[in-house]
């Protein structure tokens, strides 16, 4: 807090009638501020006022400025009349269509750091905004984590207004809603709800709203923080919203009655609530044929269970049961350890924990040497390895599956989960055999049982099915084709279930 | 928005009473079926089955009556010092259930999977994923089951069933050759198993809607009919392949003839391990209901209201009993007849006694 500024960060300082206080104040404020830029001129001829303007530099459009605002105020102010000038420029001398008048200091300065012009004009309390806005982007991107075969290869980007033209595009209903909200008392961050009136529950856009007010925070700079600011069980490796950089799949959500969060300066939109089974579901599912869909979506669940279970598996048939194994395969395992130093669970540990790090080190490494650390990890390391007999190739094929497995699930939060959930079960595994692997899986399943998104049960459509009578398992472990997904899912309000209907009468008589 | 209110459906109850059932039942029918009355074990099973339908219903009357929690109930007839002596011996039977339950299993589990694992350690394993479960509201232990009833029971059903071209007819006919009164207590015995029922009482205020309550009587049937069926193919695949003295041999003559059933495609060697997995998932449910009700009634006689208290003092105090050296063949006689002769009487008697008393008071106000 400053002489400027109360407990909320928010200006409190009032305006003047007069234009010198006002821009004394302005430049107070914006002190030591050297990218906003600003100008004092005097409009009119006969009747002449001062005026001042503001905005930050390179995030508005220069050619708009100096030639229709600038341009405007220095040649077209001859009939500036005495009185009601502030009026006269608002409509007289700003030829564009998206302007506002600004009462208070703190809109003010929010507007000219935001990217917009302010003009104060002398004898006013009041200024105008002109929205001139021209950020420097990176234009519409290509998909980068949610690649698809077929369907629309853009995908949202830093700024928000894009990524609403990019949903708008795709749902031109008036009852898309795009509520805009401010998040963080100093980055000011301008948070999109939108969702479809009519198909979205109110219940659940109230608590949206009601949890998006209930924290107070400096900044947030990415839908991350976000979600975790606003989900209940924080403690819980399963993440409770969705993220997707894919404009498709949001509108997609937003027709099935969710409600999608956008985040100024993130490039990826949030959508609430989930189920476990939505994290399995890709884009291009709804693409392809229903029959190879649900073959890949049955592959994703079993992925889904090796990701987890398969060192804890290996460490129970080799450790514990290796009678579970035919002999001569359990003789091979035995025979491919031989000479190794380490017990099975630390050699187990040792080759995640390589991946873990080669993961991240491809993660962060700049594009031209990601290639030389796929052949370091993948060739050197593993092979080098198995070489020094410090792991054995069984344990290599193993932890490679593993991540074979759980790259074949579309979301990366979800599949951050089993990253960590797989060392609890390998451990389990290690101590108790058998029932440790079990242990662990109950462990799991009872936790995922337990979680809710705004109410909605995490294992929906696959518990409490008396939610949802009609078709709940359209759209789960099997794809129907789109003609039998008649009914939208657990998400949407009662009154709006019908999503498609067939006239028979028009049906082709191919067949 | 979707309510959170801990309620749960028909068939979410009913799923939960299959296991609750199954549990226990899958592994020590055959024994108890084997040894009482030999072949006729079959006939009854089927007679404790119907048995086990009308106690269903019976329970379900009890239901109807007392339209609400029945600790409350018992409080609105008894008053506190009554609740506190009817709770007590809901209290015993849970707590000698728990125990019977946790010792079964640690044993079945040291002597099948860990025989080189300390019991210790499965005991406390054991207890405590069932206390994390029990810790749990209705709904998410609900949600639980609901994912895993199929995903055991058809597994497990046909992993039994590979065990049939095995079966010896000649072990199981010809019937009717056990005298009738053998049979009659085999029954009895068997039909014991379906005390499980009882927890409709208790449960019955969870299930959500005046609709699901009425369909909740076909749901209960369909509890006692799938488990029954079970039962049936356990004990004919368990005598049909090991005759009646080797499924009257051991109390878990199941988990032998599991290790007998070979699945074709010669993949895993030792498939009972893979049965024990499916059948070890249900014993969760089994011992966090009883942790459950142990807790729901604790809190209604003494006015505690922390549960993850009452929950670590019965942890403990499970754990203290299960580790003194009992033999599980003793602990299954005293049980077994605990349950014969106090058990599944009071289960009648106490609700009896409740409605008779309610009655009364009832008639008392009106005059």
């Amino acid at each position: 807090m400053d002489r400027y500024h109360n407990e909320k960060h928010v200006i409190t300082a009032s305006l003047s009638l007069k234009l010198t206080e006002n821009i004394e104040l302005f430049e107070n404020i914006m002190q030591d501020c050297d990218d906003i830029i600003t100008g004092r001129f005097t409009v009119g001829k006969a009747n002449k006022t001062d005026i001042y303007l503001a905005y930050t530099d390179n995030m508005i459009d220069r050619m708009i400025l100096q030639r229709d605002l600038i341009g405007n105020f220095i040649y077209h102010m001859d009939d500036l009349p005495v009185f009601n000038q502030f009026e006269y420029l608002k409509k007289r001398a700003l030829q564009s269509a998206d302007v506002k008048e600004l009462l208070t200091m703190d809109e003010i300065t929010q507007a000219a750091i935001s990217g917009d012009v302010i003009i104060l004009v002398d004898g006013y309390d009041k200024a105008l905004m002109i929205s001139l806005k021209s950020f420097p982007n990176r234009g519409i991107p290509t998909v980068e984590t949610e690649v698809t075969v077929r369907g629309s290869k853009d995908s949202f980007t830093e700024i928000s207004a894009f990524n609403k033209v990019l949903i708008r595009r795709r749902i031109k209903d008036t009852n898309l809603k795009m509520v805009n909200m401010t998040v963080g008392i100093r980055s000011r961050t301008s948070v999109t709800l939108s969702y479809i009136e009519g198909i979205a529950d109110p219940g659940i856009i109230g608590e949206v709203k009601k949890r998006l007010d209930s924290f107070t925070i400096d900044g947030i700079f990415d839908i991350g923080m976000l979600e975790n600011l606003i989900e209940t069980k924080w403690y819980s490796l399963f993440p409770q919203f969705q993220s997707t950089e894919r404009p498709d799949k949001t509108a997609s959500a937003l027709l099935e009655g969710r409600i999608v969060l956008l985040v100024d300066n993130s490039p990826m939109a949030l959508i609430l609530p989930v189920t476990l089974n939505s994290f399995f579901q890709a884009a291009d599912d709804y693409y392809n044929r229903w029959p190879v869909a649900s073959f890949i979506r049955v592959l994703r669940y079993i992925a889904a269970f090796f990701a987890m279970s398969f060192p804890g598996l290996y460490v129970v048939v080799t450790n514990y049961q290796p009678e579970l194994l035919p002999t001569s395969l359990a003789l091979s395992f035995t025979a491919a350890r031989q000479g190794v130093p380490f017990s099975i669970l630390v050699e187990v540990i040792i080759l995640l924990l390589a991946f873990e790090l080669l993961m991240e080190a491809g993660v962060r490494l700049p594009s031209p040497m990601g290639n030389t650390i796929g052949i370091v990890g993948g060739l050197i390391i593993g092979d080098a390895a198995v070489s020094a007999n410090l792991a054995s190739p069984m344990v290599v094929i193993v932890v490679a599956c593993t991540a074979i497995a759980s790259f074949t699930i579309p979301n990366e939060t979800f599949l951050s989960a089993f990253r960590i959930v797989k060392y609890l079960i390998l451990i389990l595994s290690s101590v108790l055999g058998l029932y440790g692997f079990i242990l662990g899986l109950m462990l799991v399943l009872i936790h995922l049982a337990d979680l809710k998104s705004f109410g909605i049960p995490y294992l929906s459509p696959f518990v409490a099915t008396n939610l949802e009578k009609d078709h709940p398992l359209s759209d789960s472990i099997l794809k129907f084709p789109i003609f039998k997904m008649i009914y939208r899912p657990i998400y949407s309000t009662k009154e709006n279930k019908r999503r498609l209907s067939r006239d028979k009468s028009n049906r082709s008589t191919e067949d | 928005m979707f309510s959170n209110n801990s309620k749960i459906s028909d068939k979410q109850m009913k799923k939960m009473l299959v296991f609750d059932m199954i549990s226990i039942s899958t592994l020590i029918i055959p024994y108890i079926a084997a040894s009482g009355a030999g072949k006729d074990g079959l006939i009854s099973i089927i007679a404790a089955s119907a048995a086990a339908a009308v106690y269903g219903l019976v329970m379900l009357y009890f239901c109807k009556r007392i339209k609400c929690d029945y600790m409350e109930y018992c409080r609105q007839t008894l008053g506190r010092v009554g609740t506190f002596l009817f709770g007590m011996f809901y209290l015993v039977k849970f707590i000698f259930s728990a125990v019977f339950v946790l010792t079964l299993f640690m044993t079945v589990i040291h002597e099948t999977i860990l025989p080189g694992t300390n019991r210790t350690v499965i005991l406390i394993s054991l207890i405590l994923v069932s206390v994390f479960y029990a810790s749990k509201k209705m709904e998410v232990r609900a949600r639980t089951v609901e994912i895993l009833y199929y995903l055991i029971l058809i597994p497990l059903l046909l992993l039994f069933l590979l065990g049939l071209y095995k079966v010896n007819l000649s072990n199981l006919l010809p019937l009717a050759v056990t005298d009738s009164v053998s049979t009659i207590k085999t029954s009895y015995a068997v039909f014991l198993t379906f005390s499980a029922l009882e927890l409709i009482l208790f449960a019955t205020p969870s299930v959500t809607g005046e609709d699901e309550k009425n369909k909740f009587k076909r749901k209960v049937m369909q509890a006692v009919l799938t488990t029954s069926v079970f039962n049936l193919v356990v004990f004919v695949i368990v005598t049909g392949l090991l005759g009646t003295s080797g499924a009257a041999r051991k109390i878990w003559s199941t988990i032998s003839v599991m290790q007998m059933i070979e699945i074709p495609g010669g993949f895993v060697q030792r498939q009972d391990a893979i049965m024990l997995c499916l059948w070890l998932v249900t014993i969760f449910t089994v011992t966090s209901t009883l942790f459950h009700y142990l807790c729901s009634v604790t809190k209604s006689i003494t006015g505690l209201r922390r549960q993850s208290y009452i929950l670590v003092i019965y942890a403990v105090l499970l754990f203290l009993i299960v580790m003194q050296p009992l033999n599980l063949d003793t602990l299954f006689d005293y049980y077994g007849k605990y349950i014969a002769y106090i058990g599944f009487p009071q289960s009648i008697l106490l609700p009896g006694l409740l409605m008779t008393r309610s009655l009364t008071k009832v008639s008392k106000d009106a005059t």
